[in-house]
């Protein structure tokens, strides 16, 4: 069989079937949670490579916390909380880190990242006696949601309806950051301070002040993505979960130009690439590697960053030509 | 004694003292903690400390086992050794403030290349009797090329597209990953009996002689290497007219510009270096460990490079004792697990990343810094006032 | 009518020791504009800062509305009804006008910022004023007389009494500035205080009614403007105190090393910076250029030395098009260069005095051994310059950051002179630095010059470039307005009438600049 009909086999298989696509949503979710997340600290102009720790370690409390209360009722939801609220903290921290000790932010990712994986197996280890993972613990998922209406429309009803609760959270999430960034007034100070510190100062608003909310933000929104991993992706932690997507909400953030309905177009895309290389692994393939397909979504996304990058460069230069044009009819006014 | 030492702290300029000073009570607060996690959280505290602070040098202690005490020690070289590679490339690139994280990517893609270099010459499929130390040679050329064109993308996308380098490289990271399973599970590589491994290569191509001459002394050449390509790096960066270049760089882009240097040019260059650093040390790990390839999960070689690089303020003269006490409480929290009741290994993550932020933290210790130079500029006026009263 | 503002006695000594201020006296009344002139460095700018609140006064009192006031932050200032317009726009440039003008003040509809009132704010304090300005428009796509009138409207509907403009026209084309002066007058009489910042004396004449001088950080006076002359000004502006009196013969000057023809320069926005420039340095002689900073001199000289690049024209540097050249090969072509900026340009602080005095030379064959750097020699060489150029230090090791800013630029004096060279670009070579090693810096130019090197000097010191020229151009909005060959003739009075541009010469005489 050649490489194309395998191809044309596996995108005929996986389309044709609804799991694809829910494999599409449930992938997408956590990735865009980190995105937006560090989309709000981008637009601050700051850099949050702690993303990753972040949703480590909520991740693992909100097993922790949701366990000790018995893992059913209330106890994942207040997982979540303990999660967002240990997010915040760290998110807190790294602006503390950056901003008032004057460290790279980028190196403080990079040490929040080390000290988040070696203190949530610490962690795990001290309470669990396990090493790997927690599932000794009963630690419960969040529920589902089923729609009314929509879940009785076939094949959509079942792609639409029975997600995970923090999955719909995911995508209103867009629409939400979208509102707090562009409608807000702390949105418009926090793009203010992102882009040019020195205006923002010059008429009185405190750039440290703003810097430090929008990381206190992305930190919840890590906190979301952590907990989503921990409590609706899988029922437990372990300490391999996060397994990049820190790092790749990062990337999709950068490819989204910090713009949350962009962001979202991206994550997709990173979604549908990774749902035909997870569908893939299940088929027997003889021309494809189904090991190479894992990469598929990598290169995808290193592609969308370079393209992006293209795309930028090129509106700058037609900017500047632009002036340069504006300049030379100015002149030829004034000759006449 | 005492007084003799003071005068040579003395001698030192106010940066550099301050700098030493720093560096200890940023160790010295990351080292409490390390001991506040071991009481909360061993069985027998006493007993943990021990192992975590003298387990690799438990040689020096008639009472323990000779063999077992060298294994602690030999624990410790084995985890020198990446550190000196990682160290030496991450050094390099940050001096000339690159940020690429690929380094992971070309530890994955040297550590392949060689391996199946190794399996072509010395494996059952040319059923040749290689010489071993062409192949040992051969692959660890091959490993150098390898790293060196992984590195090389994020370089030039950058050069080319304007493209983050920070982000194209953590994503090549992961395209190696896969590429490495790709290779190791789905070709000729891949051992047919065995579901996890590459073909095996003879035991003479390893880079370590078990019972060295007869002790129980694990000769690791790997770490003859590593040290060899640490003074390299340190000679290329401070004895070299590139390396100088390379620094003129990091420390003001502006001026390095305008004195002439192709700033662009030489940042492509030291990611290749570092690449190609990272290859060769991808191909130590597997010669010097195994007799066939396995696949490599994201060890966080790459990460380690970071922090070392940090600790040694990208100069590799100090990569030697920055990578010794990095590996020292790595090896000592490892042995402090493996006895019953002890904490588990990975809290030494924590250790690293909280002496990191200590380490780079412009603003601690600033009031001490500020007194130390106010002291300083007090002192030479007082020395020159009496020079002056003397004249 | 009352003074509405008064600034009593103010004085502000910088942490360096340098007093930019020193007891100035500025008082202005209710609707009025009033201009502050003065060179550059006369401390114009940092009384405005301290007035605004970016820094404090050291001594002295403001006094607004007959009350004392401390102005602690630039939030201070705008409460007390001051408003700035930076030469640097405070402005957001993918946000919009609306959004940039209540930026601080954002006006709130429950949770949402509420733009449409942001927009009927800017709306209505654009028709009170009468600037045309639509709020909708985002401030990236502005030409830059609109982001002018968006920071005044800024500032306006903040409540501000008081506007400080620094420098506002450097920026403008003729026709901006022409209509931003209807706005500015307009706003005089619906009450609002205007302090004019500027060099350009037409302007000054043209818009104010009292002008306030400032030189080396005094008040020397303030007069009403119809009782002064562009060239009275000019000349209470414009002193050299002392004479500089640097021992040195007649130039001897040889053949062309650089010459510019016909250059013309767009900066980065697409405004004409310098425009149809034409001049050569020759061997054994210094030309300076003189003039008002913001004259084009920065965009001419970063074309010379590489730094920039041009489209219109053409420079050569021994017969060679220094566009097709990178730095490396324009220095081995001849070229040395003291930067304006030590700190950013001049040196790697964090690097040693050894390591900064071979930075350009670091290649050269007696520096190698092999692949090896040969530090024997570079210590050798770097300890001789030390000594020769009185560095003052405690060895070649030391840190360059470490040093006093006369210091730092000896260092940078002695790796750009003992480097191969055909022309020296002297770029301001002895601002901010003590007596001695100004007149060391100056001592050692003659001697590059009698020792057959052509010389380009840039200095906003006119006592220093009076004494140190040969010949001398003054540029002026781009444009070279003078020229003269032989400066000895060249009083001060006259040299500040062409550079503010109350004086032109023919085109003919400025034709002289280019010998061919």
């Amino acid at each position: 069989m050649s490489v194309f009909t395998e191809i044309w086999s596996i995108l005929s298989t996986a389309f044709s079937t609804t799991e694809f696509y829910t494999m599409i949503i449930e992938s997408t979710a956590p990735i865009l949670l980190a995105a937006l997340g560090c989309a709000i600290a981008a637009k601050a102009n700051a850099t949050n490579m702690g993303m990753e720790g972040i949703m480590m370690m909520s991740a693992l409390v909100a097993v922790l916390v949701s366990s000790a209360l018995g893992g059913a009722g209330v106890g994942p939801w207040v997982g979540l909380i303990a999660a967002v609220v240990v997010g915040c903290i760290l998110g807190f921290l790294v602006s503390v880190f950056a901003f008032r000790l004057k460290i790279d932010i980028i190196l403080v990712g990079i040490a929040m990242n080390l000290i988040c994986t070696g203190a949530s197996v610490f962690l795990m280890y001290s309470i669990t006696g396990d090493r790997t993972t927690t599932t000794s613990l009963i630690s419960g998922k969040l529920p589902s949601l089923s729609i009314p209406l929509i879940k009785d429309i076939p094949v959509i009803g079942t792609v639409l309806s029975g997600r995970f609760v923090l999955t719909y959270l995911a995508f209103i999430l867009v629409a939400v950051l979208s509102f707090l960034l562009f409608k807000t007034k702390l949105g418009l100070r926090i793009r203010a301070v992102g882009e040019n510190e020195n205006a923002a100062e010059s008429v009185g608003i405190s750039s440290l002040k703003i810097k430090t909310i929008a990381l206190i933000i992305s930190g919840a929104f890590g906190g979301l993505g952590g907990a989503f991993m921990s409590q609706c992706y899988l029922a437990y932690f372990s300490s391999g979960l996060i397994a990049g997507r820190g790092f790749i909400g990062l990337a999709a953030c950068t490819m989204g130009s910090a713009n949350p309905g962009i962001i979202c177009l991206c994550c997709l895309a990173f979604g549908i690439f990774y749902a035909i290389s997870m569908f893939s692994q299940s088929m027997k393939l003889f021309a494809i590697s189904s090991y190479a397909l894992l990469a598929l979504p990598y290169a995808i996304v290193l592609i969308g960053v370079v393209i992006y990058s293209i795309y930028t460069r090129n509106k700058e230069l037609e900017r500047l030509r632009g002036l340069d044009s504006e300049e030379k009819t100015e002149q030829n006014k004034a000759v006449e | 004694m005492n007084k003799e030492k003071k005068s040579l702290f003395g001698k030192m300029d106010v940066e550099a003292r301050f700098g030493l000073m720093r560096m200890g009570v940023a160790i010295a607060i990351g080292l409490g903690l390390a001991v506040v996690l071991i009481v909360v959280a061993a069985k027998n505290p006493g007993e943990s400390l021990k192992y975590f602070f003298a387990g690799p040098l438990q040689i020096l202690n008639p009472a323990v086992k000779s063999g077992l005490a060298w294994n602690y020690f030999d624990l410790w070289i084995q985890k020198i050794i990446p550190l000196l590679f990682t160290g030496s490339a991450v050094c390099i690139m940050f001096s000339a403030n690159k940020f690429n994280l690929g380094l992971e990517g070309a530890i994955i893609a040297g550590g392949l290349s060689c391996a199946w270099v190794c399996t072509l010459l010395d494996g059952d499929m040319l059923a040749a009797n290689a010489n071993p130390v062409l192949c040992v040679i051969l692959g660890l050329g091959v490993s150098i090329i390898a790293g060196a064109l992984v590195m090389l993308v994020p370089a030039l996308l950058e050069k080319f597209f304007n493209a983050s380098t920070m982000v194209t490289s953590l994503m090549m990271n992961y395209i190696l990953l896969y590429v490495s399973q790709h290779c190791l599970f789905a070709t000729s590589l891949r051992d047919a009996k065995t579901s996890k491994y590459s073909n095996q290569w003879t035991e003479d191509v390893v880079l370590t002689a078990k019972k060295f001459l007869g002790t129980d002394f694990t000769m690791r050449y790997g770490f003859f290497i590593g040290v060899v390509i640490v003074i390299l790096a340190w000679a290329f960066l401070f004895k070299t007219k590139w390396g100088y270049k390379i620094r003129q760089i990091g420390q003001n882009p502006h001026f390095a510009k305008y004195v002439g240097v192709s700033v662009v040019s030489l940042g492509i260059l030291v990611q290749v270096i570092g690449g190609a650093i990272g290859g060769l040390g991808g191909a130590t790990v597997i010669l010097g460990n195994y007799n066939y390839y396995y696949g490599i999960e994201m060890t966080g070689f790459g990460w380690d490079g970071v922090t070392m690089a940090i600790f040694s303020g990208n100069n590799p003269k100090k990569l030697f004792a920055s990578c010794a006490f990095i590996a020292y409480i790595r090896a000592g929290a490892q042995i402090m697990a493996t006895q019953p009741g002890g904490p588990i290994s990975e809290m030494t993550k924590i250790v690293e990343g909280v002496i990191i932020l200590f380490l780079l933290a412009e603003q601690f210790l600033a009031r001490t810094h500020r007194k130390m130079i106010v002291a300083e500029a007090k002192k030479k006026q007082a020395l020159k006032l009496a020079a002056e009263v003397n004249e | 009518m009352e003074d509405y503002l008064v600034m009593q006695d103010v004085t502000k000594i910088y942490n360096n020791g340098i007093i930019a201020n020193d007891k100035v006296n500025f008082s202005a009344k209710k609707g009025e504009i009033h201009a502050i002139c003065g060179e550059n460095g006369a401390g114009k700018t940092t009384l405005m800062k301290m007035l605004f609140g970016i820094e404090q006064p050291d001594e002295g009192k403001i006094i607004i509305k007959g009350e004392e006031m401390r102005l602690n932050s630039p939030t201070d200032a705008i409460k007390a009804g001051i408003g700035m317009v930076h030469q640097h726009f405070m402005q957001v440039p993918t946000l919009t006008v609306a959004e940039n003008v209540t930026l601080g003040i954002e006006p709130t509809k429950g949770l949402k910022f509420d733009h449409n009132k942001a927009v009927e704010m800017t709306r209505e304090c654009c028709e009170k004023y009468g600037f045309d300005i639509n709020p909708e428009a985002h401030i990236q796509d502005l030409s830059v007389g609109v982001k002018q009138k968006v920071e005044i409207v800024k500032a306006l509907v903040k409540g501000c009494e008081i506007l400080i403009l620094d420098e506002p026209t450097a920026v403008l084309t003729p026709q901006e500035t022409k209509e931003l002066f209807i706005q500015l007058k307009n706003l005089k009489d619906s009450g609002c205080t205007i302090i004019f910042i500027s060099h350009k004396l037409n302007e000054v004449k043209e818009l104010c009614d009292r002008v306030t001088v400032i030189k080396k950080g005094k008040t020397i006076g303030v007069w009403n403007i119809k009782d002064v002359t562009e060239a009275d000004i000019s000349r209470y502006m414009v002193g050299v105190d002392v004479d500089l009196n640097i021992p040195k013969k007649p130039a001897e000057p040889k053949e062309n090393v650089l010459v510019v023809k016909d250059l013309t320069v767009y900066n980065e926005a697409g405004k004409k910076k310098v425009d149809d420039v034409s001049f050569s340095v020759r061997k054994g002689e210094i030309v300076g250029i003189a003039g008002v900073e913001g004259n084009g001199q920065r965009e001419l000289i970063d074309v010379i030395t590489g730094l920039a690049k041009y489209n219109y024209g053409s420079v050569t540097l021994m017969g060679k098009e220094v566009k097709d050249l990178n730095i490396h090969e324009l220095r081995k072509a001849g070229l040395v260069h003291i930067p304006e900026d030590r700190n950013l340009y001049g040196c790697a602080r964090s690097m040693s005095i050894k390591d900064n005095m071979v930075a350009d030379k670091i290649a050269n064959p007696e520096y190698n051994k092999g692949l090896f750097i040969n530090e024997s020699a570079i210590k050798a060489d770097t300890d001789k310059w030390i000594e020769e150029y009185r560095v003052l230090c405690d060895n070649g090791e030391q840190l360059c950051g470490m040093l006093s800013g006369g210091n730092v630029q000896k260092v940078v004096v002695a790796r750009e002179f003992t480097s191969y060279s055909e022309l020296v670009v002297s770029d301001q070579p002895t601002r901010g630095i003590d007596v001695g090693a100004a007149e060391f810096v100056r001592q050692r130019m003659v001697e590059m010059r009698d020792a057959g090197k052509a010389i380009l000097l840039i200095s906003a010191d006119l006592a220093e470039i009076m004494s140190l020229s040969d010949s001398l151009i003054v540029m002026h909005g781009g444009k070279i307005n003078a020229y003269f060959p032989n400066v000895k003739e060249l009083t001060e009075e006259d040299l500040g009438f062409y550079m503010l541009g109350v004086k032109h010469m023919s085109d003919e005489e400025i034709g002289a600049a280019l010998h061919e």
